[in-house]
């Protein structure tokens, strides 16, 4: 089953379209990227798809419910993290993890608590005394302990230094992810999940601009670096886009002829900073 | 249900300080002034003021002020105790007025807590994000609307009720420790007069009562909760303001008023000592709490508090983080 389904999402807030016939899909066992610059949409998208606001247009369908009428039976098989880090400060830990539990069928405290025994993190401590490292910690730990089918996080790793986004990683790989169930993730740091990633979705000014599994990122893209004078010859093929670079000038393709490219110079699969960059430069 | 209980204890972890040490902190207030009037035994310093810090507990700078009249426990035993001939009604009338007169000062602290935590129920978790984090849990706008409502207005009284039968029981014990040392009135009669029992069915039905009573200026204070997102505390207090004096400018009718004068009052609770005034509109007693279920006021009330919350489980849906 289809795990997110939408098509043709509009959302106005004001005089900005904050979404504009934004569209995909995610598939159990895929993780998807959802990558676009500030004020793309991003999490207008996450927030419609989690049931959290009402649409203008469109269709869309998460485990073939309607997220904004049917939130309460969405989250019993998704889970978020809408904001890392952001826990009620006068909670403390030993009480939030029995909150959860209370409200929370799919959520196993056992799982939750084994996870904190290998912090610092103690159950008696209020959430407000901890760091901002921590608190993530935290939340991760109650997250990947909710038996969910969907995870959903929105720039999980904002806020924190190298160490944590790291482990914050791992931890969603080893721990979380599994055959049938499916990671969206939004970011605008690129290279920070590029290896991760089973899909992405480039999405700028409420529009979906790409949307591919990064297997099929090489069969469709090309990146030549050529010099000055081959350049022109490149020009010709339409390029995606053009920049210059200490080895010369960098020219990015998508569905271009593999050996005409060949013998400008040389040819080789972009990598997903890259490709975002031509991607955004293209539409504007 | 597990979730909604969940829910509940949720929102008392959450406002303890109001809930329980706020009413807690007003018998610690009440039972310090009668050992300090003991102590210093002089009738004329019999004068209590209470001056209670409500800022941890209410959220915010409140600060409560109860300047007592002569509430000399002293003054009154003696008084008592130089008549001799006591009779069970006298006796009765005496100390339940007192007993009532002492929950006084909690009713008005559980209210000022109650209006703090109502306005800020939908409002402060927007304001610190976390609203993300509770809405990622698989319940129902409705349900956490209503379990704030409840925890609020059903649930946290009994703390409130509970310090005031503590402090009831120790103004008892006080006056049966004088009233032992000048033998002149034994012990039994006061305790079977003093209409503690019935005192605190009252409260219990009271109390209950009082938040369907009340029920339009909650759902009113919750609805402005989850609406904006700025000073929900001006704009609960100005839009109501404002109708008011638009009616008194039009001066066709003075309903709005009336309503909002009468809602205001502790109608359900019990009143205190000292006559006819001394509360708006208060009850007389459990049959005068009761009675309010053949009133059209209360069922008008209900419906429009009813309104107020459907309004407020209709905006929660979409308004999240301010």
């Amino acid at each position: 089953m289809t795990v997110v389904q939408a098509q043709g999402l509009s959302k106005r807030f004001g005089d900005v379209q904050a979404l504009d016939g934004f569209g995909l899909t995610v598939e159990p066992g895929q993780i998807v990227g959802l990558i676009g610059p500030n004020g793309s949409g991003k999490t207008t998208a996450l927030k419609a798809i989690l049931g959290l606001s009402r649409l203008d247009g469109g269709h869309i369908q998460a485990f073939g419910l309607d997220p904004f009428k049917q939130r309460p039976d969405l989250m019993r098989r998704t889970a978020y993290i809408a904001d890392t880090g952001i826990l009620p400060r006068w909670m403390r830990i030993r009480d939030l993890l029995a909150f959860v539990a209370s409200v929370n069928p799919a959520f196993d405290r056992n799982t939750a608590e084994a996870a904190l025994a290998n912090t610092e993190i103690r159950p008696e401590k209020k959430v407000g005394t901890l760091s901002k490292g921590m608190t993530v910690q935290l939340h991760l730990a109650i997250v990947l302990a909710v038996n969910a089918e969907l995870l959903v996080l929105d720039e999980p790793t904002l806020g924190l230094d190298i160490l944590y986004r790291q482990r914050f990683y791992d931890a969603l790989l080893n721990d979380y992810f599994a055959e049938q169930r499916a990671i969206l993730v939004t970011t605008h740091e690129v290279r920070e999940i590029e290896h991760i990633l089973t899909q992405v979705v480039f999405i700028d000014r409420g529009r979906t601009r790409l949307h591919l599994g990064t297997d099929e990122l090489a069969a469709s893209f090309a990146k030549v670096v050529a010099d000055a004078e081959r350049s022109d010859a490149l020009r010709a093929l339409n390029p995606l886009s053009e920049r210059r670079s200490l080895r010369g000038r960098e020219f990015i393709f998508r569905d271009a002829n593999a050996q005409a490219l060949a013998e400008c110079g040389e040819v080789s699969t972009p990598s997903l900073p890259e490709l975002f960059t031509a991607v955004m430069e293209e539409g504007r | 249900m597990n979730s909604f209980i969940g829910l509940c204890r949720r929102e008392w972890l959450e406002h303890r300080g109001g809930f329980l040490w706020a009413p807690a902190s007003v018998a610690a207030v009440i039972v310090v002034a009668v050992v300090l009037v003991l102590m210093i035994g002089q009738l004329d310093m019999a004068r209590v003021d209470l001056d209670l810090d409500l800022s941890e507990a209410a959220g915010s700078d409140v600060e409560l002020r109860i300047e007592g009249e002569d509430t000399s426990i002293l003054d009154l035993v003696d008084g008592w105790l130089a008549n001799h001939e006591w009779t069970d009604e006298e006796l009765s009338a005496h100390l339940s007025g007192l007993l009532r007169g002492v929950a006084e000062p909690f009713h008005y602290v559980y209210f000022i807590v109650l209006v703090f935590v109502l306005l800020g129920a939908l409002h402060d978790d927007r304001k610190d994000r976390t609203v993300l984090f509770w809405k990622s849990m698989p319940v129902t706008d409705a349900e956490t609307v209503l379990s704030k409502l409840v925890t609020a207005v059903w649930v946290a009284p009994a703390a409130t009720i509970a310090m005031i039968l503590a402090v009831q029981i120790f103004l008892l014990t006080v006056i049966s420790g004088l009233a032992a040392t000048r033998e002149t009135l034994s012990i039994w009669p006061i305790w079977a007069n003093s209409g503690l029992f019935i005192g605190l069915v009252e409260l219990l039905v009271g109390y209950l009562i009082q938040g369907l009573w009340a029920l339009p200026l909650y759902g009113w204070l919750l609805f402005v909760s989850a609406a904006v997102n700025r000073l929900p505390f001006l704009w609960a207090l100005f839009v109501p303001a404002a109708l008011v004096a638009l009616e008194a400018l039009v001066g066709l009718t003075s309903a709005a008023r009336n309503f909002i004068h009468d809602h205001l009052g502790f109608r359900a609770l019990p009143r205190g000592h000292g006559g006819e005034d001394t509360l708006v509109h208060a009850s007389t007693g459990l049959g005068d709490s009761i009675a309010l279920f053949a009133t059209a006021d209360l069922w008008a009330g209900i419906a429009i508090g009813a309104a107020f919350l459907a309004g407020t489980v209709h905006l929660r849906r979409t308004r999240n983080e301010i």
